[in-house]
């Protein structure tokens, strides 16, 4: 149980809470996300909960331990990839496979053991025993997840796992993301990418501004929206004009540049009549696209901005 | 507001928590270390060739003064000079300690570290053993040299390496609080600056009783003057229990350190 949890920094500015306030409650074997954009406070509640960083206010639980008077339990049953991969260059991959299952207490027959079917598991058998530091960043990660993993957690907190690491690294993470929930292993994931999060994660909470603005499963949160989002791309100088004929027909919403987006009742049946009003208008149409509910468009519900990654 | 989660605390299959304990949780943090050590040639190199050329530099251009009045009759200045030479050593020896541990923080590894369930002080004990090995084999080949160079051996051997390896530990202990409150390499690393300063303003080169004034003042009640004098004179009193008390605060500021920080 959590309650009140908070965390604040005192700088030269005051006071900031990176954290002001969430309630999540998160069920054995879940894949939850938490998604936000950068210093939304994700981060800062992954430290708190791994027993990383000492909450201001409020307490949590983590598989059954309170993270501020039972931090060695807590740090016994959790595992942990956090946001840059934290290995030693000097030690190969190997050496720091078996140095973390010492370090939580694995038999030497079961660290052998756990590191060859890792390793492989995560293609780096043949790189085992090759120093760290000759590992490419993909790699990195990769181990990283293995590290996290040797004492088989009960819960795993991965904190943006895929950020900058080439797609096949990506797949690999979310393919031992999937493994992990077949084996009833709770995970909490912050990630900035929302096909991450529609991907894995059963239920999100988006956070903004260190607090949780939305919280459920992402196809509710997606229906909770309703409303498709039309993008139309014109020149750079009909534009405004544009958005005036477009906002006749629904809310404006937040898009990239060379873009006009509005949420449109109706959908697909309402197109023919959109694209007759721009003609009228005289609004030459270059490109066109109907999106369904995004986990972008309940965050700029929800914030009025779009979201970092989403594009 | 609450947060839970996974409330089961399942166990895991692996045989975790049946087979070790605080001694190889200990043992692989010491074993991490002097591997690290020995693959970082950089991180020892320097600590066995610049007391060495202060060897020879000095030994060149200041052996007559064995020859002044109140320089202990006994002595040559090579063999004088030893236990400053091991000391710089042992300088040396807890500078690389607390770059492992900035190194550590700055790779993120001390964060893999803290997410273990060993207590933080095993976390800082590798290095610190590695910074007293590191003493100890230095100390060791210093012995060899200066016997090849003329300047025999020390009254007291084991006295000299002990004292070596506890100072080691006591400047370790400086290094890694230092370091772990700062997080930064280059502010750790300028404490060898201020040690340095330290063993000139002491007896470590020159007796105590050959210098006048302030210097004088300062360098009787410089702790490096009674570790040198002690190990010089075969007395373990203060050969021994001076880097022992200076160990005991530096570690002391290193568990201040540990507890009092988030980690970075």
């Amino acid at each position: 149980m959590v309650q009140g949890l908070t965390r604040t920094f005192a700088g030269k500015a005051g006071v900031t809470a990176a954290v002001a306030g969430i309630d999540l409650e998160i069920a054995d074997g879940e894949i939850f996300g938490l998604l936000g954009p950068n210093g939304a406070g994700k981060t800062t509640t992954v430290r708190m909960l791994t027993t990383l960083l000492k909450p201001t206010a409020g307490t949590a639980t983590v598989a059954g331990f309170d993270v501020a008077r039972q931090p060695a339990q807590v740090r016994r049953a959790i595992g942990a990839a956090l946001q840059e991969a934290a290995i030693d260059p000097l030690m190969t991959g190997a050496e720091m496979m078996a140095l973390q299952g010492t370090l939580h207490g694995l038999s030497r027959k079961a660290i052998r053991s756990r590191t060859d079917a890792l390793l492989s598991r995560f293609g780096l058998d043949v790189v085992a025993g090759s120093r760290v530091s000759a590992y490419s960043g993909g790699m990195r990660r990769r181990l990283d997840l293995a590290l996290s993993l040797i004492h088989e957690p009960s819960v795993l907190f991965l904190d943006e796992p895929t950020t900058g690491i080439d797609p096949t690294s990506r797949l690999a993470v979310w393919d031992e993301v999937r493994a992990l929930r077949a084996q009833g292993t709770t995970v909490l994931l912050t990630t900035q990418y929302l096909e991450e999060a529609d991907r894995l994660c059963g239920r999100v909470a988006i956070m903004d501004g260190g607090k949780v603005v939305a919280c459920g499963p992402a196809e509710e949160l997606k229906a909770s929206i309703g409303v498709p989002t039309l993008l139309v791309g014109v020149a750079a100088d009909a534009v405004a004009r544009a958005q005036g004929v477009l906002a006749r027909f629904g809310d404006g919403r937040p898009a990239e540049d060379g873009l006009v987006a509005v949420a449109l009742p109706g959908g697909s049946a309402r197109i023919a009549e959109v694209v007759r009003a721009l003609d009228e208008a005289g609004i030459g149409i270059e490109r066109m696209r109907l999106d369904p509910p995004s986990l972008d468009d309940v965050f700029a519900a929800v914030t009025g901005r779009v979201l970092e990654g989403a594009a | 507001m609450t947060l839970r989660m996974s409330t089961t605390g399942r166990m895991s299959t692996t045989g975790r928590m049946s087979t070790t304990g605080p001694t190889s949780t200990t043992g692989a943090m010491v074993r991490r270390s002097l591997v690290a050590l020995v693959r970082q040639p950089a991180a020892w190199l320097p600590g066995v060739a610049l007391p060495l050329v202060i060897a020879a530099v000095f030994t060149a251009n200041y052996h007559s003064a064995a020859a002044l009045a109140g320089f202990p009759a006994r002595l040559s200045y090579l063999r004088y000079l030893l236990p400053a030479v091991v000391m710089i050593g042992s300088l040396y020896a807890g500078i690389a300690a607390g770059s492992f541990v900035t190194d550590d923080l700055a790779s993120g590894f001390q964060r893999r570290l803290l997410l273990t369930p060993v207590p933080r002080a095993l976390i800082v004990a590798g290095p610190l053993v590695a910074a007293a090995v590191q003493a100890l084999a230095q100390g060791g080949l210093f012995l060899v040299v200066f016997r090849l160079a003329g300047g025999g051996w020390p009254a007291d051997v084991p006295l000299l390496l002990a004292g070596a390896a506890l100072l080691a530990v006591a400047v370790a202990g400086l290094a890694i609080a230092v370091g772990l409150r700062t997080g930064d390499n280059e502010v750790m690393q300028s404490t060898f600056g201020v040690l340095l300063i330290a063993m000139f303003a002491s007896s470590a080169f020159f007796p105590a009783t050959l210098m006048h004034g302030w210097f004088a003042a300062v360098a009787t009640r410089s702790p490096l003057t009674w570790l040198a004098d002690g190990i010089r004179d075969a007395r373990p009193v203060p050969a021994l229990i001076t880097p022992l008390a200076l160990a005991a605060v530096t570690l002391s500021l290193t568990a201040l350190a540990l507890r009092r920080g988030d980690a970075r």
